[in-house]
């Protein structure tokens, strides 16, 4: 086979299982369909907030405080007679900016450690996994409290806090797809025929392996990032009052629950539909793109 | 078996030692002065120099470490500058309630979860199945504040049932510990199931395909013996990881959980310490939850050994 | 020589559901084993021979496989008509007719002990408590060979070799006496020499014991060193069946010609090529209605492609049949 054969060919058969991930996606079922269709909706209302949302969400009206569902507002309003529906549009983007950030920092950076961890001699190797595994034996929740406080609070307080806690959780799966690429003899060949340093080898061949288990994590800590920030923005370390947050409004709705339930419930529903999302999303792309990790992840 | 025990208990120490450094050094950052903050702020400057002094907060900071270190081993867990107290007496009386409801909590979701998985895996398509699968996926997005204060909605407030929030400990009152611990370890469950669930149930299927249950079934052995015995066995192993995981998850949940229920945990202590920037407080309290945490895996890990024979015999 | 029929399979057919529709996985077999006989069932992988075994049993996973038809008479009895799951199907199994399975790295349950898994059987089937079934055990582990079986008793599988997990499979046939054991490919997964001693043992419990035996193989060599009569299967059907000196000497159906000639013998010289049988087998799912083997069969006569599918009919010799349409009433047709 000549040169232009074998790279035509390459094409075709990148286009083929383009072609059957999207076939294997999307064939997986209404369920698959409706949850990718619901974050698109979302991710168009957090971004189009401005645009979408029927009230300014800081704007109170205190004759309105604590009332129901009505034909002007349709989740009725908060203790303070702000527009619950607006702030819930509101919280959509913070928390899809906090958590689409802080999974692109975390995963940079994991896989950044983990190509390292992975590659490298005894002594880089055990320092990062060390670590790592030290990082894990503190709980989640408390190191990012934690970490928030010490950044002193706020939005990207909560970004950083929350991208360290995802780390060890990509840092360890690169280093398991590397240590066992790394053996593979295509990767020895390369390295016979002289590939001319360590990074050409990682970037022509791990990486791309390494890629759709990459994009399936990211996709899950999305959700696990919404649940953190929502957390946290209940526990009140997160964004300040009075931006809107959906786990500030929860927190700020508790005192009135006997009489107005509705700002503590509403965005309660919210987090679980977009989380479950991300979830049922992650799963189709996981058998979309790598049928071997079934149940793995 | 010795020797992989032995292993194992180094190795956690040196991982405790590793979060204890990690833990040190994000103190020293947290901002905010935590005696000033105590004492607010118009005190004599004298006042704040005497206090600093006495908290060795002008050392260098190796030897602040090693100090609290050396304290720490033996028992000592330094003063909360903000409750004025020994922070070893303040814990010790609120780690109790912390892992009383979190033990409580990973008992009944494990109970349960195992018997979901099971039954949804053994009767797979079925409605049970179905319905089994689905509520295990909605609760994955379930936050835990927020179904906290749905259970406080209904079960406290409409329908009276329980108390809002509160909690008796289980060896002062032990009827007036469940009413309290009920919504709390209710939470918990919701939060624990969905994961233990799914993990027992794709276990279980994988397990119920292997060869060795098609022998069983050769030999005549009754279905509901391969299922609970056969086919069970097997498919705990990975399951009592999970559990083990679920220990990091209940005590990192706490926080929360204890802020809802206005609960006197460790979890609660914690949340004061950060907010008043009481950095002997947090350091405390986060080198508890830890220690426990890796305790904890430890624990699991000898656990596996019981269970599988293959491991065991791979220590000696 | 009269001999008693133990086991007799009427017309037995199963197919699983798939997604790409009806797989006729077994199709309208009947087959028969005396006792003390030993009987072998060939065929290329997927022609069906592993699911009628299992099927005689029940033992096959439903859903997506069903038993469509057909009758398996044991003693007089239609074991098809017991429920699958039900107590007389599994006083069956285990303690009647036994089956044992190729791969013995798997087949055993690798967190319970032998001696726990084979005393369950014994206490399944009959009234033993837990040291009566224990010592039975024992006795079992030593008729299959194993040395020190009271040790032995307390091990896990995976502290056992290929070989010697094999044999506590058979052991677990003979533990309750079973009149028929079947085994699938025994020796696939073991090595040669391995195979002969599991194969030795076998025969030695047939010999001795006045068992029988099926064995599903595709190694031609196990079946002419050991077999009384062979089954020859293709594409879910049976295609011949004989003795094994008929079928090895003469066999009459393309397929098992093909068969014979591509087994390598001591005295073909080495530069001869093997002789394989073109093609591959058929899908079985939406099968026409005709002879499966056509498209490959290089003796195939116009009739073949016009004429429905082929029942077995009397070849030239007695207990010899084939299902081919060259072979009309008994005159080769054969171009």
């Amino acid at each position: 086979m000549s040169e232009i054969d074998i790279k035509s060919w390459q094409t075709e058969t990148r286009k083929k299982s383009r072609k059957q991930a999207w076939r294997v996606f999307f064939g997986r079922g209404l369920v698959t369909k409706l949850a990718f269709v619901f974050l698109i909706v979302f991710i168009v209302v957090a971004v189009f907030a401005d645009v979408i949302s029927p009230y300014n969400p800081n704007v109170q009206n205190l004759r309105l405080a604590r009332s129901g569902i009505s034909k002007e507002h349709w989740l009725g309003c908060d203790s303070l007679g702000r527009d619950v529906l607006s702030r819930i549009i509101y919280g959509a983007r913070v928390s899809l900016f906090a958590s689409v950030l802080a999974g692109l920092i975390g995963a940079t950076i994991g896989l950044f450690l983990g190509l390292v961890a992975g590659y490298s001699k005894r002594i880089l190797n055990t320092i990062i996994m060390r670590l790592t595994d030290a990082l894990l034996c503190i709980p989640g929740m408390v190191f990012t409290l934690v970490m928030t406080a010490v950044l002193g609070g706020g939005l990207y307080a909560i970004v950083v806090s929350i991208a360290i806690g995802m780390i060890p959780t990509y840092v360890r799966m690169v280093v398991g797809m590397v240590t066992s690429l790394r053996e593979n003899d295509y990767i020895v060949v390369s390295q016979m025929l002289g590939a001319r340093r360590t990074w050409s080898v990682l970037f022509k061949h791990l990486l791309p392996n390494c890629f759709p288990s990459l994009i399936v994590l990211f996709t899950m800590n999305l959700g696990g990032g919404i649940m953190m920030e929502s957390a946290l923005s209940y526990l009140g370390v997160g964004i300040q009052p009075p931006t809107a947050t959906w786990g500030g409004m929860v927190s700020n709705g508790f005192p009135y629950l006997t009489t107005n339930p509705g700002p503590s419930i509403f965005p309660g529903i919210c987090i679980i539909l977009v989380v479950v999302s991300f979830n049922i999303v992650g799963d189709g792309l996981r058998d979309a793109l790598d049928p071997r990790l079934k149940g793995k992840l | 078996m010795g020797t992989f025990i032995i292993k194992r208990i180094l190795w956690s120490i040196l991982v405790l030692f590793l979060v204890s450094i990690i833990v040190f050094v994000l103190m020293q950052f947290l901002p905010g002065d935590p005696v000033r903050t105590s004492l607010g702020t118009d005190v004599d400057q004298r006042v704040v120099d005497e206090w600093r002094e006495k908290f060795h907060l002008n050392d260098p900071v190796i030897k602040q470490y090693l100090l609290w270190v050396k304290n720490m081993l033996r028992g000592d867990f330094g003063t909360s500058i903000m409750y004025r107290h020994s922070i070893s007496d303040l814990i010790s009386i609120k780690l109790p309630t912390t892992i009383t409801l979190g033990l409580a909590g990973i008992f009944i979701s494990t109970i349960l979860a195992v018997v979901l998985g099971v039954l949804s895996a053994v009767k797979r398509g079925s409605v049970t199945d179905q319905i089994v699968t689905v509520f295990a996926s909605i609760g994955l997005g379930v936050p835990t504040f927020w179904i906290a204060i749905i259970f406080i909605l209904v079960f406290a407030i409409k329908l009276g049932w329980f108390p809002v929030q509160g909690y008796v400990a289980p060896w002062e009152n032990f009827a007036q510990f469940c009413r309290y611990a009920a919504m709390p370890v209710a939470t918990m469950v919701v939060t624990m199931v969905p994961s233990i669930c799914r993990q027992t149930r794709s276990n279980m299927l994988e397990v119920i395909n292997q060869d060795y249950i098609r022998t069983a079934r050769a030999n005549g052995i009754s279905e509901g013996k391969i299922t609970y015995i056969y086919a069970l066995k097997n498919a705990l192993i990975p399951v009592i990881t999970i559990i083990g995981l679920q220990m990091r998850i209940v005590v990192g949940g706490s926080v929360v959980v204890e802020r809802v229920f206005n609960i006197n945990g460790v979890g609660n202590l914690l949340m004061n310490g950060i907010t008043n920037r009481d950095y002997f407080l947090v350091q405390a309290c986060v080198m508890i939850i830890s220690i426990v945490t890796v305790f904890t895996n430890l624990i699991v890990d000898i656990c596996y050994g019981f269970i599988d024979p293959r491991i065991r015999k791979s220590w000696r | 020589m009269m001999s008693e029929v133990l086991l007799k399979v009427n017309n037995l057919s199963t197919s699983f559901f798939t997604s790409e529709g009806e797989v006729k996985a077994v199709d309208d077999v009947s087959y028969y084993v005396n006792k003390g006989e030993v009987v072998a069932i060939v065929g290329e992988s997927g022609c069906g021979k592993s699911v009628s075994q299992l099927s005689s049993t029940q033992l096959v996973q439903t859903p997506p496989g069903k038993i469509m038809s057909g009758e398996v008479i044991l003693d007089g009895r239609n074991l098809l008509k017991y429920g699958r799951l039900s107590k007389e199907m599994r006083a069956v199994r285990g303690a009647e007719i036994s089956e044992i399975f190729q791969e013995p790295m798997t087949s055993l349950n690798p967190v319970f002990t032998i001696g726990k898994q084979l005393s369950d059987v014994v206490m399944t089937h009959s009234k033993a408590d837990k040291k009566e079934a224990w010592k039975r055990s024992i006795e079992a582990l030593r008729t299959v060979g194993i040395p020190d079986p009271e040790s032995r008793m307390k091990n896990y599988p995976f502290e056992m070799s290929g070989g010697m997990r094999q044999r506590v499979m058979i052991a677990t046939a003979v533990v309750c006496n079973s009149k028929l054991i079947i085994a699938d490919e025994p020796t696939t997964a073991l090595d040669v020499t391995t195979q002969a001693q599991v194969m030795d043992l076998l025969i030695s419990l047939v010999k001795n014991r006045g068992l029988s035996l099926i064995v599903v193989t595709h190694n031609l060599g196990l079946v002419t060193r050991y077999a009384d009569r062979v089954y020859v299967m293709y594409a879910g059907k049976i295609i011949e069946s004989g003795t094994t000196e008929q079928i090895m000497t003469n066999p009459k159906h393309p397929y098992t010609i093909g068969l014979m000639n591509s087994v390598p013998k001591l005295n073909t010289s080495r530069e001869e090529p093997l002789i394989p049988i073109e093609g591959a087998p058929p899908l079985l799912t939406n099968l026409p209605n005709k002879c499966a083997f056509l498209p490959r069969c290089t003796k195939a006569c116009e009739d073949c492609n016009k004429l429905a599918y082929p029942t077995l009919r009397k070849a030239d010799e007695e207990n010899h049949f084939v299902a081919c349409h060259i072979y009309v009433g008994g005159a080769s047709n054969a171009k």
